[in-house]
């Protein structure tokens, strides 16, 4: 544990120094670049905009928003990924009608898909939901679907000499059996998911965190621009972590990783 | 008899040659034995134990138990794993109550049973413990525990202890004797090591390699269960004779 806090504050101190390093050359190309500071300003300046933002409350509401359409987004494509995963992984002649499909689309980046959704469901939260959901779905389908074609075979002989019989073989063995590869789909997905999620709110809604950055452009308030990065840049932070978090602790409890 | 191995042969395919895992194996096996299947690794003793257990299938010859042909594996014939195949995601007491949940057995019920089988193999402080948290003895008795809670006619053990230390080799193995002497089932235990089938065993069938076969039937006296007595060292001098002629 003591060493566990040890390699834990030695990281953050690295961490710590890294976005130095990063804020003094920022602030350095800035001054010296021979940057116009209204095109381009330098961090102090971003971060009193930052903090009139919080103190306005302003940012919140775009934050809420954002993090609304993304969990609704994300949850919903854990639950979809899921469910068909499992139904494709363990159903032989279904993964060989599906993978070929999900080959041909997944090249498809999600905002492609993004006007189309518009002209199909309007303007509104739609668009942006669909392109996070599409963005988190195939890292779950694919975890799940390699998941269920590799759980453990001594776990269904344990099944078989139980006589466990369906569906309590999917819900007791097979679900749990793959449990880390889901939480590592998840982990993908998020990521995946965060990414898109500015993209997904550039077009068709007036509210959210990707609203704000192409509305800061068209007011040309390059300070909320860059403030409005900083966010988004933290706030994925802080979803990897826990997601991180999570994964870790389904690992060491299904003896993965760094148990003891 | 009980259980029945009329003339069983097994052939595996490796790239495409056929090899033969088991030649024509003949043993019958009394209700309430404990026989141990001795010999080296590739002399298909553990192909055996899978064919009984209902994992596998003879490529000739049948086996049969209690006067049916064994086709699949049944909770009246269940088999404690060399990897202890405990699921990671149930605390000890859990794993132990999988089979009994599949028994339709009620809640109340489970738990007394549970709680004696834990109890029996001294874990009742790690009742709630989950895998991760517990030594590979620990694990290897949760796991021996659950084989045991449904009550079965048959318990396979394939080379069960293999992973454990000395001191916790040797306590296990007491408290299955001890379980064997109380229950009276039918157990049969794959290993390797000469002393530990003298130790559990009231038969000792050796087998030898390439093909495998059936060498020698051995009964173990009572007198044979004290280290370096007689009977002891008589047989285990004639388990090595067999071995070497074998070398």
């Amino acid at each position: 544990m003591k060493k566990m806090i040890a390699s834990f504050l030695h990281k953050l101190l690295f961490a710590i120094f890294a976005v130095i390093i990063l804020i003094a050359t920022w602030h350095l190309i800035v001054v010296f670049g021979g940057f116009n500071h209204a095109l381009f300003p330098p961090p102090l300046v971003v971060f009193a905009t930052l903090r009139d933002m919080i103190s306005s409350g302003e940012i919140f509401v775009h934050i809420r928003i954002s993090l609304w359409r993304f969990f609704v987004g994300y949850s919903l494509a854990v639950f979809v990924g899921l469910v068909l995963g499992l139904i494709v992984g363990r159903v032989n002649f279904l993964s060989k009608l599906v993978e070929p499909l999900i080959q041909l689309i997944r090249p498809v980046a999600p905002v492609a898909w993004l006007p189309f959704i518009v002209l199909l469901f309007g303007i509104g939260d739609m668009p942006a939901i669909m392109v996070i959901f599409i963005a988190a779905f195939y890292p779950v389908l694919m975890s799940t679907i390699t998941g269920s074609k590799k759980v453990d075979k001594r776990y269904m002989d344990v099944a078989k000499m139980f006589e466990i019989k369906q569906p309590q073989v999917f819900l007791k063995i097979i679900l749990p059996a793959i449990f880390p590869y889901i939480a590592n789909g998840m982990h993908m997905g998020l990521g995946t998911a965060w990414v898109f999620l500015v993209a997904g709110e550039m077009m068709g809604v007036r509210s959210g965190l990707g609203f704000l950055i192409m509305d800061s452009r068209n007011n040309m308030q390059p300070e909320v621009l860059l403030a409005t990065i900083c966010v988004i840049a933290l706030l994925g932070l802080s979803l990897d972590k826990i997601i991180t978090l999570f994964e870790s602790r389904v690992n060491k409890h299904w003896g993965i990783g760094e148990g003891e | 008899m009980f259980i029945d191995i009329d003339n069983v042969s097994k052939t595996f395919l490796h790239n495409k040659t056929p090899i033969l895992a088991l030649k024509e194996i003949d043993l019958t096996i009394e209700k309430g034995e404990f026989v141990c299947f001795l010999g080296p690794s590739g002399c298909g003793k553990t192909t055996l134990l899978n064919m009984l257990a209902g994992y596998d299938t003879p490529s000739e010859g049948e086996i049969k138990i209690d006067g049916e042909i064994v086709t699949k594996p049944s909770i009246k014939r269940v088999t404690v794993f060399q990897g202890y195949g405990l699921l990671p995601w149930r605390t000890a007491r859990k794993n132990i109550e999988l089979g009994l949940e599949s028994k339709k057995i009620n809640k109340h019920e489970r738990k007394k049973i549970v709680d004696e089988y834990i109890d029996m193999v001294g874990l009742t402080d790690f009742a709630d413990h989950f895998p991760y948290e517990m030594s590979g003895g620990m694990r290897q008795k949760v796991a021996i525990a659950r084989a045991l809670a449904v009550d079965p006619e048959i318990i396979f053990m394939d080379e069960p202890f293999n992973a454990l230390d000395l001191i916790s080799r040797s306590s296990i193995q007491n408290s299955v004797v001890d379980f064997w002497e109380k229950k009276k089932k039918t157990i049969i235990f794959v290993t390797h090591f000469i002393n530990e089938a003298i130790k559990l065993a009231n038969r000792i069938v050796i087998f030898s390699p390439y093909p495998g076969i059936v060498v020698r039937i051995l009964k173990v006296p009572p007198g044979a269960k004290i280290d370096d007595s007689p009977e002891y060292n008589a047989i285990r001098n004639e388990i090595i004779d067999v071995c070497e002629v074998l070398a």
